[in-house]
This record gives structure tokens, C-alpha cells and sequence, in this order.
């Protein structure tokens, strides 16, 4: 525990330096990074060693943080071990943005969440609005782990649609991204 | 959401309903290791070495646009100017585009591109026995595609070769005279060609390219018209160029998503992207349609120069901002067989061939599947070329002529094509003649500014 007070002790002089380093301070980060730091080197680290160092990890980083200081892959935690991807600047290929159109009526959504589900597909987001009788929704979703190819569950999708009497289109979400994200 | 319904909505719109596509993705494959003494031989190494690596690329292509959710349209190769090749082999180089021909079907593209030669100082003995050979290859074969160039901004314009092109083109349109003469839909005569051009008739892998090279042509009039339709039309112009700039952007964008992932499934280097706004025969799917919509009755009316002027300089301007990897052609097409609005102006008399050839001054190729009588003069159709290298060179451009005399037709008449090739109506060429001038043969000296160095 005397180590972490020293920790403690530590990042609050690391956390004044974020005037110099320009940087909007996310202290729980630079808590953890600190701490993962000792962790390695052990408590009896050089104190400016330790400094600039997680000084230059958070500049590494700092570009895939939200303006929240959140990270863009997630917006809840920041991940504690491995690589950020790069495809979360880019739109993800393991994600698609499932669009549908039509006449509202009960079902629509259940029938499409339940297309998803026997894919094991996992729902990232959804949006649906019915705008005079009009009916529109997006879901974006996680195929990572899906157990059919992109090509049989468009096709799926397809075919419910027309049971439907909605039009369903399935597009990688990189195609938003590369079109509407600079 | 982490995109706005509008935007969503938008990129539906394109790909479902305003024929947003990715119109060709293109393997560029050298064949220059396939050379050898005899004819025969390099036929069978440059058959096996297309089937060989393009083995995947029609499967890999179509999974990439089923994913993806845009609509790929065609998928090609160019090769080697086939000329360079076929030069230390004995023999009739039909039969290396014979087997060219066939490695392109057994891989399942719609065009192989690269019956070409480069003789815009000169050519040599071997070339001009090539030269000769076109007309053949082209009527004997189904999806070979072939390209001569005969000028460049730093040569000048080699009159020689305009000459024995006007001859090829008459050659091969009687070779085909049962079908309208397509052969000729497979051929183009270019000033300043490019290396990497993705688009058909004209692409072939130029000398400085890599091995093999994955180039992508993405189009998409039927966006940007609908985009210009529906602006006020008291909108500025500026205003509007500003419009086809932001499309063009989103359209370049999409097409290297698309080009990049499949050079990545391919295992080859991703090349270009060529955004190059190609009517197909579909309603709105128009180059002219565009135009029609800045404000103008009918495509061919006065101004409609300028509009094409915006409007391919807005293209380059939002493709050139999208990606570092533009090149090709990069501007508008204006296939006249191949755009429904050009059709319909041709019909009614509002645009003929002396206002093709203005616009080509500003479009990004040149005069475009565009036919003429069958009585067309090989001295007529030359000088037609003529007119349109001379553009090129002077303005430092790419242009370049797709012309079909049709047998036995005449004036006014429709020749059917099919497909994207389309249906076009027979335009009026000068009756006056040019031989006077044709004849003379030599070259056109490279204008003042070709001196840069």
C-alpha cells in the first residue's frame, strides 16, 4: 500500500506537468499509466524517469482519445492492455450499418434484432424513428463473431424484408466512414 | 449514433438509387517476362501468366462489393502494350491476342485492355507490322481491347501514324460489318495516354508501373445529377462547383476503400484511383443530364462548354482532396453511345461532332464512342484524329478517339451495341475533304512548351 501512496504521490506531481505538456488531463489515465510504469520498474524507479515517460505514453496516445479524453474504441474505460487498432480511426470492417426503410407496422424491429441474434451478431447502437407512418432505422453491428459470411446474412436480411414489406440494406461501416469522415 | 441519419440515409441513396458504383476494378499485370523467340511460346506464357494471377480476382472483387455494399461493375486487365512483347517474337501477333483473349474469359473479366502500341515519335519495324495486325485481333477476338498512341505534348503529333490509324479503324469496322462494326468500340487512338488508366477501351500497363498493380475507376454521374437537379436554380455557380466537389470527394473516398481491400485480399500493391464520372445507357445515369441540369435545354447548347469545364475541374478538385493515390483519366467521360442525354441531343439536333470536339478541350478524354457513316473517308476519320491529338498536345492533356464508321449506314440512323456499350446515332462528319493534308504524312512538331527542361 506504501507504494501506491508513493504512486499517488508521484502522478499528482505528473498531473501539474500537463500545463507544460499541453495536454487535457484525464488523471485516471495518467494514474494508470503511472502505476502500470512502476509496476515494471519497481517503486525504486527515478522519479524523473518515470515522469517523462508517461509523459511521452500519453502524447502517444493522446491522439485516439475522444475531447472527453476518452478513447474513441470505447467510450468507457480506456483499454489497460493491448494495441489501440488503427481501425478505430477508420471505420471498422467487422462492423455494418444495417439500414431499414418502409411502412411502419409492429415487428420490424424484433424480426431484424432476431435475424441478428441467430448470427450472433451483437448490436452496437440503434436508431429508430416512424415519421408519419414512415418507418427508418439504422443498427449498427458487431460481426466479428458472426457465423455467417457478410453475403448470407445481407441475403437473410433480403428476404425478411420482403416478408416484411421493408427495404433492408447492409453496408460495412468503413463505407460511412471513408465517405462522411475526413 | 456515430452517424447522423442524413448521412446514412445519403450514402443509401447513392449506392441503391442514384447508381453510385465502383465501375471497374483493373489488375495492371506486366508481361514482359513472357517475351520470347517465337510467337507461339510467348502466346502460351502470357495465357498462363493471366490465368495465373488473375486467377482470384473476379471472386475477391465480387465478395469485397457484397460486403462493402457498393455495387462493383466490371473487372479487367490491362497488360503490357502487347507491341513491346510481341517485338523480339517471330510470327503473326493475332494469335498472342487470340490467346490473351481466352486467358481474360477463363478468368471471367469483361475486357482485357493492352493490344497497344506507344509510336507517338515513330515506330519500328515491328511496331508498324503490329499496327497492322489490329484490325484482325480485334474482329477475331471477343474481349481484347486495343489502344494506339500517336501523340504526345513532348513529340509533337506523328502524322504517319494518324494516317494508318484512320486506315485500322475503316479496316476494322468492315471486319465487322454484320455487327455494326464494334470493332472499333475496342479501340482508341490517344494523345498523351496514361500508364494507369483503370477505364476501358483504353487501359493498358504502362512501362513504369510495378509487376502487377490493382487501379480502381469509380463513377458516378447519376449522384451528381440528382445532387445538381435538386439545387436552386438560382444557385452560383461557384456554389455548384462546390456541391460536385464535396460528391466527388465522397465518391473517391468509397472507391479507395474498395481498391485498397482488394489490392490487400490480392497480395498486390494498390495503384490509383481514377474518378471519372462514366454514363452508362441507365436514365439519369448522364453526363449530360448533368449539364442539362446547370441550366441548359438541351446538351450541346451554347455554354455548355463552360458547364463541362466546372464540372470536370470540380471532379478533379474533390478527388484530389480525397486520396493521394489519383491519377488516370480523373474528370468526365462523354461516351456518346453510352449516355441516354447524349443520345437524345444528338436526336434532336442540339449536339453534333464540332461540339464534341469543343467540349473535349475540357472533359477528361476525347471524342467517345461516337459513329459516323460507313462512307466516312479513312482521310476523314485521320484528320478527325488529327484535330482532336492536336488538342491534347497543345493543352498538355490526355485526348483521345473512339470513333465507328458503320457500314451502310447513314445519317440520323441508331446502330444497337448492347450492354454498356449502348446504342449510337449516326452524326454527321464534314463532307469536305482532308486528304490534301493526310497525305502529306511526317509529324507535327512538339509545340514551345514541350521545351520545359
Amino acid at each position: 500500500m506504501q507504494a501506491f501512496e508513493a504512486i499517488d504521490n508521484r502522478k499528482s506531481k505528473i498531473g501539474i506537468q500537463k500545463s507544460k505538456i499541453k495536454i487535457v488531463a484525464n488523471e485516471d489515465l495518467i494514474y494508470r499509466i503511472t502505476r502500470a510504469v512502476y509496476g515494471r520498474l519497481g517503486v525504486g524507479a527515478e522519479e524523473q524517469s518515470v515522469e517523462q515517460l508517461v509523459t511521452d505514453i500519453y502524447r502517444e496516445v493522446e491522439p485516439f482519445l475522444g475531447t472527453n479524453g476518452t478513447s474513441h474504441v470505447a467510450s468507457n474505460s480506456f483499454p489497460t492492455t493491448g494495441s489501440i487498432s488503427p481501425q478505430s480511426r477508420e471505420g471498422s470492417s467487422d462492423r455494418m450499418v444495417i439500414s431499414v426503410f418502409g411502412v411502419d407496422h409492429p415487428g420490424i424491429v424484433a424480426a431484424v434484432a432476431q435475424i441478428l441474434a441467430a448470427a450472433d451478431c451483437s448490436i452496437v447502437d440503434i436508431n429508430q424513428t416512424v415519421v408519419q407512418g414512415k418507418f427508418a432505422m439504422v443498427i449498427i453491428v458487431d460481426t466479428a463473431r458472426a457465423r455467417e459470411s457478410a453475403a448470407e446474412l445481407k441475403e437473410r436480411l433480403r428476404l425478411e424484408g420482403e416478408k416484411l414489406g421493408v427495404r433492408i440494406y447492409a453496408q460495412r461501416e468503413d463505407l460511412f466512414n471513408a465517405m462522411h469522415r475526413i | 449514433m456515430e452517424y447522423s441519419q442524413a448521412e446514412i440515409l445519403q450514402t443509401v441513396a447513392m449506392t441503391e438509387m442514384e447508381h453510385l458504383d465502383v465501375r471497374t476494378v483493373t489488375l495492371g499485370l506486366s508481361l514482359r517476362d513472357c517475351a520470347s523467340e517465337s510467337i507461339e511460346r510467348t502466346a502460351e506464357r502470357a495465357g498462363e501468366k493471366i490465368r495465373r494471377v488473375a486467377e482470384r480476382l473476379v471472386r475477391t472483387v465480387d465478395a469485397i462489393g457484397d460486403e462493402i455494399g457498393i455495387r462493383i461493375a466490371n473487372k479487367r486487365i490491362a497488360v503490357t502494350p502487347v507491341s513491346m512483347i510481341s517485338e523480339a517474337s517471330s510470327g503473326n501477333p493475332v494469335q498472342l491476342a487470340r490467346a490473351i483473349d481466352e486467358a481474360a474469359e477463363v478468368v471471367g473479366v469483361d475486357f482485357i485492355g493492352g493490344y497497344s502500341a506507344l509510336v507517338h515519335k515513330g515506330a519500328s519495324h515491328s511496331e508498324t507490322e503490329f499496327l497492322r495486325s489490329i484490325p484482325e485481333a480485334l474482329a477475331s477476338t471477343e474481349r481484347l481491347c486495343s489502344s494506339v498512341n500517336v501523340a504526345t505534348t513532348r513529340a509533337g503529333i506523328n502524322m504517319d501514324a494518324v494516317r494508318q490509324v484512320g486506315n485500322i479503324i475503316k479496316d476494322a469496322a468492315e471486319r465487322t460489318r454484320e455487327r455494326g462494326g464494334i470493332a472499333c468500340a475496342k479501340f482508341v487512338c490517344f494523345a498523351n495516354a496514361v500508364e494507369d488508366n483503370p477505364f476501358m477501351a483504353g487501359a493498358f500497363h504502362g512501362v513504369g508501373e510495378p509487376e502487377a498493380v490493382i487501379n480502381v475507376g469509380v463513377s458516378g454521374p447519376g449522384v451528381v445529377n440528382y445532387a445538381v437537379r435538386h439545387a436552386p436554380a438560382d444557385m452560383p455557380l461557384q456554389d455548384l462547383a462546390e456541391i460536385i466537389k464535396k460528391l466527388s470527394f465522397k465518391l473517391s473516398r468509397a472507391g479507395e476503400l474498395v481498391g485498397r481491400e482488394a489490392a490487400r485480399r490480392l497480395g498486390l500493391p494498390f495503384g490509383i484511383i481514377d474518378l471519372s464520372l462514366a454514363p452508362t445507357p441507365v436514365p439519369g445515369d448522364s453526363v449530360a443530364n448533368i449539364i442539362e441540369a446547370m441550366g441548359f435545354e438541351r446538351a450541346g447548347a451554347h455554354g455548355t462548354t463552360a458547364a463541362l469545364a466546372l464540372l470536370t475541374d470540380a471532379v478533379k478538385k474533390g478527388g484530389a482532396m480525397a486520396s493521394g493515390s489519383v491519377g488516370g483519366m480523373s474528370g468526365a467521360f462523354i461516351p456518346v453511345s453510352e449516355d441516354a442525354g447524349m443520345i437524345e441531343a444528338v436526336r434532336v439536333g442540339a449536339l453534333s461532332l464540332d461540339k464534341l470536339e469543343a467540349w473535349t478541350s475540357v472533359c477528361s478524354v476525347g471524342i467517345d464512342m461516337v459513329a459516323v457513316p460507313g462512307s466516312t473517308s479513312a482521310e476523314t476519320i485521320a484528320a478527325i484524329i488529327a484535330d482532336e491529338m492536336a488538342i491534347g498536345v497543345m493543352n498538355n492533356k490526355t485526348t483521345a478517339v473512339r470513333i465507328i464508321p458503320v457500314p451502310g449506314r447513314e445519317v440520323g440512323e441508331m446502330v444497337e451495341y448492347g450492354g454498356l456499350l449502348g446504342s449510337a446515332p449516326i452524326m454527321a462528319a464534314s463532307l469536305f475533304s482532308s486528304a490534301g493534308f493526310i497525305q502529306r504524312g511526317g509529324r507535327i512538331p512538339a509545340p514551345i512548351h514541350s521545351l520545359r527542361n
